[in-house]
């Protein structure tokens, strides 16, 4: 472990250290690698920073709503759209119930992301994956159409989903 | 008066002076540090520190700072997400390979033959869904043992009493979606008989292998792998959710099912309720269409 002196008494410092052992003043945080916020390899080792980590987690976990809002809007524009576009009939009833169903599931966990972004990303993933698995398995060309917007949608999940797993590690080494 | 000078060497003595002395300020502070002086002051949170002290109090969750205070024991002071949640199930990882190993028969029968499955077809894909549910249930055994021990009789019999209206709500849901797209209601039991098998591989296909695999997949190991991670009321509607999902259909009946089925595992602490409900909503489906048909 490296160490700086303290800037109050000069005394050495382990670089973990928050206050000085000597002096009891708070060093500075310039030259000392505090607990960093984002930063999922490393977690906090005071108190202080394992605070400011959990918030900085839970916000990051928290992105998950905003992915999952995007679905949900994607899919009602989907869904009027096709209600403009297909022809009249038991399929298109069955596209746009289907479509439908997918923006209803996905407002809500919008809503739930809002309380439980944790649980509500990890549904969001895995409906989400399962949607383009589907689409695949039934034409394969799909699956680039809008590339972008999914590559998007899946990454801020899957670090919403990383988020909340490591402030559940978090929570449970305060 | 006078003071004898320099009898003994001055600890002011500058170390230049000595050579013996003159080294130590080229060594490097990190190879030296074995030996930590007694702190004054928490290096954590800045209180001041008794040296009797092994771990700083305030610095600590107050369940450890108790057990410290009474001086009985001191514990790791675990705050744990859920309390009931078992170690050994599986975890978040082998979860989700669970779920997509699964999905992916469907997808794959789904891609190979564009939904176009004959019995046998759909039989092969039972068979492997339930090798892979089996090679995960042998891999995490602990974790089903204790609730496939338990037999919780009286939520057995709940569980066989909540099928009929979940068979019920289910059978109304689905009618009322066909109705409302303006497909045609499909015995799916209908195809079977066609192809020539009978009331035996029915109740197989349709009764005895969902309602135990899927509620081993579901209840026996993605429920428990969950409460790992989040609280149990979350972790029953992620593996409802999961469960709906899986079935590929608009899956509100699916999704109820799970809620209940989650449920009664969590209360029961058996996996039993949740197979008996499971095969009871689905034998009551194979029985009406077998007495409408």
């Amino acid at each position: 472990m490296s160490g700086l002196p303290c800037p109050h008494c000069d005394a050495f410092v382990q670089s973990r250290d928050t206050f000085c052992t000597e002096c009891g003043k708070a060093v500075g945080t310039s030259s000392f690698s505090g607990p960093t916020l984002t930063d999922d390899k490393s977690l906090g080792r005071s108190s202080v920073g394992k605070e400011l980590q959990s918030d900085a987690m839970l916000k990051k976990a928290k992105s998950a709503s905003g992915a999952l809002l995007a679905v949900a809007i994607l899919q009602l524009v989907a869904l009027a759209v096709l209600a403009g576009l297909l022809p009249a009939g038991p399929d298109k009833n069955l596209v746009l119930v289907v479509v439908g169903a997918i923006s209803a599931v996905y407002w809500g966990l919008w809503w739930w992301s809002r309380s439980s972004p944790f649980p509500a990303a990890l549904t969001g993933l895995i409906v989400y994956l399962t949607m383009l698995g589907v689409g695949a398995a039934l034409d394969p060309s799909t699956l680039f159409q809008g590339i972008l917007i999914k590559v998007i949608i899946v990454v801020v999940l899957v670090r919403a989903v990383q988020a909340g797993l490591q402030h559940k590690r978090l929570v449970e080494s305060m | 008066m006078q003071e004898p000078q320099d009898a003994a060497p001055h600890p002011d003595t500058p170390a230049g002076s000595s050579p013996e002395v003159a080294e130590p300020l080229a060594a490097p502070l990190t190879p030296a540090l074995p030996v930590e002086p007694v702190p004054k002051f928490c290096a954590r949170c800045g209180v001041k520190w008794d040296p009797a002290w092994q771990t700083c109090p305030s610095c600590l969750p107050p369940s450890t700072v108790d057990s410290i205070a009474g001086g009985i024991r001191v514990h790791q002071a675990t705050r744990r997400i859920e309390p009931d949640a078992d170690p050994n199930a599986p975890g978040l990882a082998a979860s989700l390979w669970l779920y997509f190993l699964f999905l992916a028969t469907s997808l794959f029968a789904m891609f190979a033959y564009a939904g176009e499955l004959t019995v046998r077809q759909v039989l092969a894909i039972q068979a492997l869904d339930t090798l892979i549910v089996l090679a995960f249930a042998v891999v995490f055994f602990t974790v089903l043992i204790g609730p496939l021990r338990r037999l919780s009789l009286g939520y057995t019999a709940l569980a066989a009493l909540i099928g009929i209206p979940s068979m019920a709500f289910a059978w109304v849901f689905v009618s009322a979606l066909h109705n409302l797209v303006g497909f045609e209601s499909a015995y799916e039991t209908q195809g079977y008989f066609d192809a020539g098998y009978g009331w035996a591989v029915v109740m197989i296909s349709f009764v005895i292998q969902p309602a135990v695999v899927e509620e081993v997949m579901f209840r026996g190991l993605i429920l428990p792998g969950l409460q790992r991670f989040m609280k149990t009321r979350d972790a029953v509607i992620v593996s409802s959710a999961l469960f709906s999902v899986i079935h590929l259909t608009v899956a509100i009946p699916q999704f109820l099912m799970g809620l209940v089925a989650g449920w009664l595992r969590v209360k029961s602490g058996s996996l039993w309720p949740c197979i008996v409900f499971h095969a009871v909503h689905n034998g009551l489906v194979v029985g009406v269409e077998g007495w409408l048909m």
